[in-house]
């Protein structure tokens, strides 16, 4: 009965991938174990703390200034057209 | 090509996005900045192909994304010396709202396979669903899920987190409170 449970595995994979376990689309049924979800909650929490700080950094100059350079470049090419 | 002004501010409003991926995929800061930087004059170049009411931030990161792993082939594996080096300025910075442990969190971050940690920032920190995720990621959504599921696992361990513990909880908070108070 093993080969019927691989056959339906193997249904799942969209992509025609080689079916390794974890890849399941049910995450019930994934290779990692549940977690509790206050731990979940917390690593969530942490995790966009860290990535708000990131996020809230403020933007380089440099960065406007290659908008502006390629804006200019854009106006430039369509004025000699 | 005349690029609309609602898509210009569009872009420029995704920087800070952008540059939070990249670090998150670089380690540095620096090399963030390069790869946003590549990403914009990309993106800028190939904005023809971007068809407008699509989502701008997932076709963006999946540029930027591409242009890393190009990156990556071309300089081979000299990237890991960056490794750790921006997580570590961001961990002298001081705490912030209570956050005590968010030094150890970035530190265990950065010890998740980066397959793993893409995934886990995309869809836990980036708001991207599984399935945009997938394919920023050119992956099957199960992947996603299950990349996701292993990170917060490994997570959890690394940072010696129990069932029913709570994580940044008031032990350390309550010896500083009382600190504070003698």
């Amino acid at each position: 009965m093993a080969k019927t449970d691989a056959g339906s595995r193997g249904r799942r994979n969209t992509k025609g991938e080689k079916m390794q376990a974890g890849t399941d689309a049910r995450p019930g049924r994934s290779a990692a174990p549940r977690i509790d979800p206050r731990i979940q909650r917390e690593i969530g929490k942490h995790l966009r703390a860290h990535y708000d700080d990131l996020v809230n950094e403020p933007v380089p100059d440099k960065f406007i200034e290659l908008l502006q350079k390629l804006e200019r470049s854009v106006s430039e090419k369509s004025e000699s057209e | 090509m005349a690029v609309s002004k609602a898509l210009r501010e569009d872009l420029l409003a995704s920087i800070p996005n952008l540059r939070a991926f990249a670090v998150s995929l670089t380690g540095s800061g620096e090399r963030a900045d390069d790869l946003v930087q590549e990403t914009l004059m990309k993106a800028w170049a190939k904005f023809h192909t971007f068809q407008e009411g699509t989502n701008l931030r997932a076709w963006l990161f999946t540029i930027l994304r591409n242009e890393f792993y190009s990156q990556l082939r071309k300089r081979g594996r000299e990237v890991e010396d960056a490794e750790g080096t921006y997580a570590a300025r961001l961990a002298s910075q001081p705490a912030q709202g209570g956050h005590m442990d968010m030094a150890d969190f970035r530190e265990a971050l950065s010890e998740l396979p980066a397959d793993q940690r893409e995934a886990l920032i995309l869809v836990g920190a980036s708001g991207f669903s599984y399935e945009e995720a997938a394919a920023i990621c050119e992956c099957a959504v199960g992947t996603i899920k299950s990349r996701v599921s292993r990170a917060r696992t490994r997570l959890a361990e690394l940072l010696e987190l129990e069932p029913g513990e709570t994580y940044g909880a008031d032990p350390t908070a309550a010896s500083v409170i009382t600190r504070t108070v003698a």
